[in-house]
């Protein structure tokens, strides 16, 4: 790095014993001796990256990372330091600064994006050793593209809307029969619903169907929450949620609204995280992502955030309505409990609110060894810094219904057919069927499943199956002490 | 409910509702989850599906089971450690650890009941078997893992593998058993024909299983010198 800055190496010598010493017996060298144009905020972070004293330096690369934005906010000026955060009309513009800025100070700006990225996406990991998550995070990562900042300018309902699924952006988004509107997230196969379901939204579904009326109730203290039309929904479970998603497509699709094999469906986990713009995350379960990034909120890197440009959460509002409790003091949204959807500044994607009015629930278990469901996001009543961040989850049974949580559904595109993992020899298929006498159903819980695990085993247990066939000579469907075993995950 | 019967069936707990025509195992995620760890991790097999396939493979009521009367479960929980046994020599796969013993330790214990049972002249089959009971051993086995025993031993004499297939495939074919030593009658006449030799002197003298009369007429008819 600080060969890349200053186009000089830190020590020179007349042969590598000499340099070797150098590294070994000298301080580092200060980067602006040679380079004096090099910001000092930047200096520091690579004299922090070349200090003897391993404790001395960064001690992660998330760490570098972080002391590379503030460099990079110190460069721009600006207290907000990225872009791939909301940005809302009418946000105050950068200020200049008083480092000297036009070439260097863009090309230190460059640099610092590609140090970034680099950083980012641990270049010394090889392409192999990714995960597969992270491998299609890199394709479209949204930190790569941080440079570009949203064009987005004010609320949606002035943008045009897209007739067709497949010309949907985010200025141009695709509206469904409700007025719901979904745009693409890069990384993922799905359109996501620029606002959290509203109740207007639920009130259809509630209208066409016999649906609990909790969703209708809620409230904190007499202040109700969710009962205006284009406030999130709130007091639903993960039943509810899906349920929902179930009616919609099938009435869309009834209504020759929706091509068919396409649906309606809650966001996974890794979705979400795409939606909101987290970088990779690392872990193979959501409760192992668990509140692992302690750096990035879904408005950016600082906390508390702007007033009234974070999103909805307990703010001085909801600190009048209900003094006892906790309050991200300084912070002010305007709101007690919900607010309408599309309040606040959307993201990048022009996704709005998935932080703060209510946590949404997501399609996965948050621990496949268990029932309950994930739930993204802060709430209105969230005040606590380490539950606020981007990473964090929730997670309750799928029959909770409380007030601060809500949902917001994507428009799978390209569902397919059911996923098959591995075809086994005699039949059977990981998803549904099994052998002809034996079944093994695995369902959504099993969406972690290493398929060569799943291939070693399913195809080791045809093997077993072959095995019985030719020792009795029999079909196992065709006899009446037919057994069925199923792997199922509710127990 | 946990099966508890025999061995095979000690390190999960499965779920179990009985359908029409037919019973159904529904087996928990964390318990997959376990199964699956166990070949992602060690390379080990549960030896419930083995019990579950077994189940499932199983066709031999009507020949050795007369309704009516108190079922031999030996018959069939023995025939899954059987079919377990072979099946994981003919596979080389690896089986997870059972009753805190390895597989390996398990298969010997398993040959060994036979020894302990032949050692012990009180010892027979109304006294084992019939009633679901082992003799002593250390490895705390029971009635099921000594019939795999002695299937185990038939194969080691008569052909393995092949004559296992032959065996079950000829217990298949013999008359529905109207009582319960038609069951053992049709068992010793199946072996009887697998391998071709009349094995009625080994099952009552050597063995002490009971056998009618007409019976041992009819496999020294079809198969005597």
């Amino acid at each position: 790095m600080y060969h890349l800055v200053s186009g000089h190496t830190p020590f020179a010598g007349d042969n590598a014993m000499t340099v070797m010493m150098k590294h070994v017996t000298q301080p580092p060298p200060e980067i602006r001796s040679p380079f004096p144009l090099c910001p000092p905020a930047l200096a520091d972070v690579i004299l922090k990256m070349m200090q003897k004293d391993p404790p001395a330096r960064q001690q992660s690369h998330e760490e570098v990372r972080t002391d590379l934005r503030r460099a990079f906010d110190a460069l721009a000026g600006s207290p907000t330091p990225v872009a791939r955060r909301p940005v809302a009309a009418g946000r105050p513009a950068a200020k200049k600064s008083g480092v000297p800025v036009g070439a260097i100070v863009g090309g230190v700006l460059a640099l610092c994006a590609a140090v970034g990225a680099l950083v980012h996406f641990a270049p010394w990991k090889k392409q192999g050793q990714l995960s597969e998550a992270e491998q299609a995070a890199n394709q479209s990562s949204p930190a790569l593209q941080r440079a570009e900042p949203p064009a987005m300018t004010g609320r949606p309902d002035g943008l045009k809307a897209s007739t067709t699924l497949a010309a949907a952006t985010k200025d141009a988004p695709f509206v469904n029969t409700l007025g719901m509107k979904f745009v693409p997230v890069p990384g993922t196969k799905v359109l996501f619903s620029i606002w959290e379901t509203r109740v207007k939204d639920y009130a259809e579904y509630g209208k066409a169907n016999k649906v609990d009326d909790s969703w209708t109730k809620q409230e904190k203290d007499g202040v109700p929450a969710g009962h205006q039309p284009d406030h999130p929904v709130c007091g639903v479970n993960w039943d509810d949620a899906n349920a929902f998603c179930k009616w919609l497509t099938e009435k869309e699709s009834k209504e020759g609204r929706l091509p068919v094999g396409m649906k309606y469906r809650l966001p996974t986990d890794g979705e979400w995280s795409r939606a909101v713009g987290l970088p990779p995350e690392t872990g193979a379960t959501p409760a192992d992502r668990n509140r692992k990034n302690q750096v990035d909120y879904p408005w950016g890197l600082e906390f508390p955030p702007w007033n009234g440009k974070g999103g909805n959460y307990s703010d001085s509002a909801f600190h009048e309505k209900f003094p006892n409790d906790q309050w991200v003091e300084g912070y002010t949204d305007g709101y007690a409990t919900t607010a309408p959807a599309g309040t606040f500044a959307p993201n990048e994607f022009a996704i709005y609110d998935l932080g703060g009015n209510v946590r949404e629930w997501c399609e996965d278990l948050f621990n496949p060894a268990g029932t309950s469901r994930v739930l993204r996001g802060g709430t209105w009543s969230g005040s606590f810094r380490g539950y606020l961040v981007s990473s964090d989850r929730s997670n309750f049974a799928s029959g909770v219904r409380e007030r601060g949580s809500g949902f917001r559904c994507v428009l799978d595109v390209a569902p397919g057919p059911e996923k098959i993992a591995y075809q086994s020899k005699a039949g059977m298929k990981l998803d549904r069927f099994a052998w002809k006498g034996t079944r093994v159903k695995v369902l959504s819980a099993a969406k972690d499943l290493d398929t060569k695990v799943m291939a070693e085993l399913v195809g080791t247990l045809d093997k077993v199956y072959e095995f019985f066939r030719e020792t009795t000579d029999r079909e196992p469907a065709k006899t009446k002490d037919y057994h069925d075993l199923r792997l199922h995950r509710r127990g | 409910m946990t099966f508890a019967s025999t061995a095979e069936d000690e390190t999960v707990t499965v779920s179990w509702t009985t359908g029409i025509g037919h019973a159904k195992i529904w087996v928990k995620p964390a318990d997959f989850r376990a199964f699956y760890n166990g070949v992602a991790e060690r390379g080990e097999y549960p030896a419930v599906w083995f019990r579950a396939f077994g189940i499932n493979n199983w066709y031999y009521t009507t020949q050795l089971n007369p309704s009516g009367a108190t079922p031999i479960d030996a018959f069939r929980s023995g025939y899954c450690v059987l079919m377990r046994s072979l099946a994981v020599e003919r596979i080389g796969i690896k089986l997870s650890p059972m009753k805190g013993k390895s597989a390996e330790d398990l298969r010997k214990a398993i040959d060994g009941m036979l020894e302990l049972y032949l050692a012990d002249p009180k010892l027979n089959f109304g006294n084992t078997l019939a009633i679901g009971k082992a003799t002593l051993n250390p490895a705390e086995l029971g009635a099921a893992d000594l019939f795999a025993a002695f299937c185990l031993r038939l194969c080691k004499e008569n052909g393995g593998p092949a004559f296992n297939a032959k065996l079950w495939q000829e217990v298949g074919k013999r008359p529905e058993a109207k009582s319960v030593q038609d069951g053992i009658d049709n068992f010793i006449l199946a072996a009887s024909a697998a391998a071709n030799k009349d094995l009625s002197d080994l099952f009552t003298t050597q063995w002490r299983w009971p056998m009618s009369a007409s019976a041992i007429a009819s496999a020294k008819k079809s198969w005597g010198k």
